[in-house]
């Protein structure tokens, strides 16, 4: 182990110095608490031997800094003190040590107090490898939770989430925000023509191609099956409806043969936009509710174009 | 009850009446072989490096004496205590068993600001010094012979 010594006597000091490193560990001495201190940032030692009554910064304080101390391993700490302060002894493990000396010095005594001091911090740092472990886990499994595998973008719940959060932002600073529901037209005619693979390769072209199109700040997901959502923050419904059509138009630029799509026989995308106003916060898919209207009259007018919600047929194409 | 000082031979095991400190416990010996084997076995039987910290706490001890006698000499029991704590865990440390319970009789006094009847010890804290040096010194010899 790395150990460092806090005591402001030299003669203990260096009789400590001796017997740690003949017990095997490292040692490193400082002869005042601030010292001590210093050394413990730097060192990030794996025990502190410290005396009670320092000059300056004394042993309890430095007990506590070290236990507020977050950013290293967790320091075992010895507390030493005359055999006569036992009142010292009750007030430093109140501090933060885990375990006491007294002076003079024992043989067998400091050996004794290593041993657990090792197995201790050994606990902790399966511990802490098996939190950070554990953390990056639930980060993976929380990523996993929200995106989707074949398009690399986030999934419903994902869409969810974070609707709810854009209204109550709205509510709260009366933000404008449009979202665009888009749907592939004749999709199921794709698949049945092609095969599922290649209607999953459509798919991933059409959300590369809106990812690609949209504002940066706009956020591409995926509802489900072939209908994706883009978020489209900080805009009202004309600038919505401008971002929808080049949206529309990008899909349709990619020209993918889709027979089954007539008249433009390539692959296209319906849109439906709506303004996103109050959200239940039980019930954030009430939000895209407009937007599916919009989305069916897009639909029923012939597909591969633009509607919006509220207003009469009025195409958008 | 006279103060007798305590660098003299006092047999280890029956106290005498005179022997007694301030809150009545028994002096212990001047020096405390025991302590000093303790010490050996805990420094691996170095030679070297016993003598080294004999000479460690000789020059230390020449310092905390002077500062004894100057917050003595100033009423400063603040600094008196500081020194006679810092004096009593070194002196501890070797077996000087004597100059250790000085050191925490001065202690006690710095910490009830009774500097004047520190004052009257000083000559008892030299001896005990000189003793537990000449002893140290003698024990250190004894392993290099």
């Amino acid at each position: 182990m790395r150990i460092l010594v806090a005591e402001d006597d030299a003669v203990t000091r260096r009789i400590l110095q001796v017997a740690v490193e003949r017990a095997g560990h490292e040692c490193a001495v400082a002869a005042d608490g601030e010292q001590a201190w210093a050394l413990y940032l730097r060192l990030a030692p794996d025990a502190l031997i410290s005396d009670w009554m320092m000059p300056g910064m004394d042993g309890p304080e430095l007990c506590r800094r070290v236990r507020s101390d977050e950013e290293r391993g967790y320091c075992y700490i010895i507390l030493l003190s005359a055999l006569t302060d036992r009142d010292h002894v009750l007030a430093g493990m109140r501090a933060g040590a885990d375990d006491y000396l007294t002076k003079p010095l024992q043989p067998r005594e400091l050996d004794l107090r290593l041993i657990a001091a090792a197995r201790v911090t050994e606990l902790h740092r399966r511990l802490a490898a098996q939190r950070a472990e554990l953390e990056r886990l639930s980060a993976e499994h929380y990523e996993d939770a929200r995106s989707d595998a074949l398009l690399a973008i986030g999934n419903r719940r994902r869409l969810l989430e974070d609707l709810s959060g854009l209204a109550a932002r709205t509510e709260r600073y009366g933000h404008a925000y449009c979202v665009a529901l888009c749907d592939i037209d004749n999709f199921k005619h794709y698949n049945d023509a092609f095969g599922h693979p290649a209607g999953d390769a459509v798919l991933q072209a059409v959300a590369r191609a809106l990812v690609r199109t949209c504002r940066r700040g706009d956020t591409v997901y995926r509802y489900g099956g072939e209908e994706l959502v883009v978020v489209l923050p900080g805009q009202d419904l004309a600038s919505a409806v401008m971002a929808a059509q080049r949206l529309r138009a990008a899909v349709e630029a990619l020209a993918v043969a889709h027979p089954g799509n007539p008249p433009a026989d390539v692959v296209t995308v319906s849109i439906g936009v709506a303004p996103v106003g109050e959200a239940d916060p039980k019930d954030p898919a009430a939000l895209l509710r407009p937007a599916d209207a919009a989305l069916y009259r897009a639909k029923e007018g012939g597909r591969n174009r633009v509607e919006v919600a509220g207003e009469a047929a009025k195409h958008h194409r | 009850v006279p103060m007798t000082p305590a660098t003299g031979s006092a047999p280890s095991g029956t106290p005498e009446a005179g022997e007694q400190s301030a809150d009545g416990a028994a002096r212990p010996p001047v020096f405390d072989r025991a302590a000093l084997e303790a010490l050996r076995e805990l420094l691996g039987d170095d030679r070297e490096l016993l003598t080294g910290i004999v000479s460690l706490f000789v020059s230390e001890t020449d310092e905390r004496l002077t500062a004894i006698r100057a917050a003595a000499a100033s009423d400063d029991g603040d600094a008196l205590r500081s020194a006679a704590h810092a004096l009593k865990g070194s002196a501890a440390a070797l077996g000087a068993a004597g100059l250790a319970a000085l050191s925490a009789d001065l202690e006690q006094l710095g910490s009830d600001g009774r500097t004047e009847a520190a004052r009257a010890r000083l000559g008892e804290l030299d001896a005990a010094f000189t003793g537990a040096r000449e002893a140290l010194q003698v024990e250190v010899a004894e392993r290099v012979a």
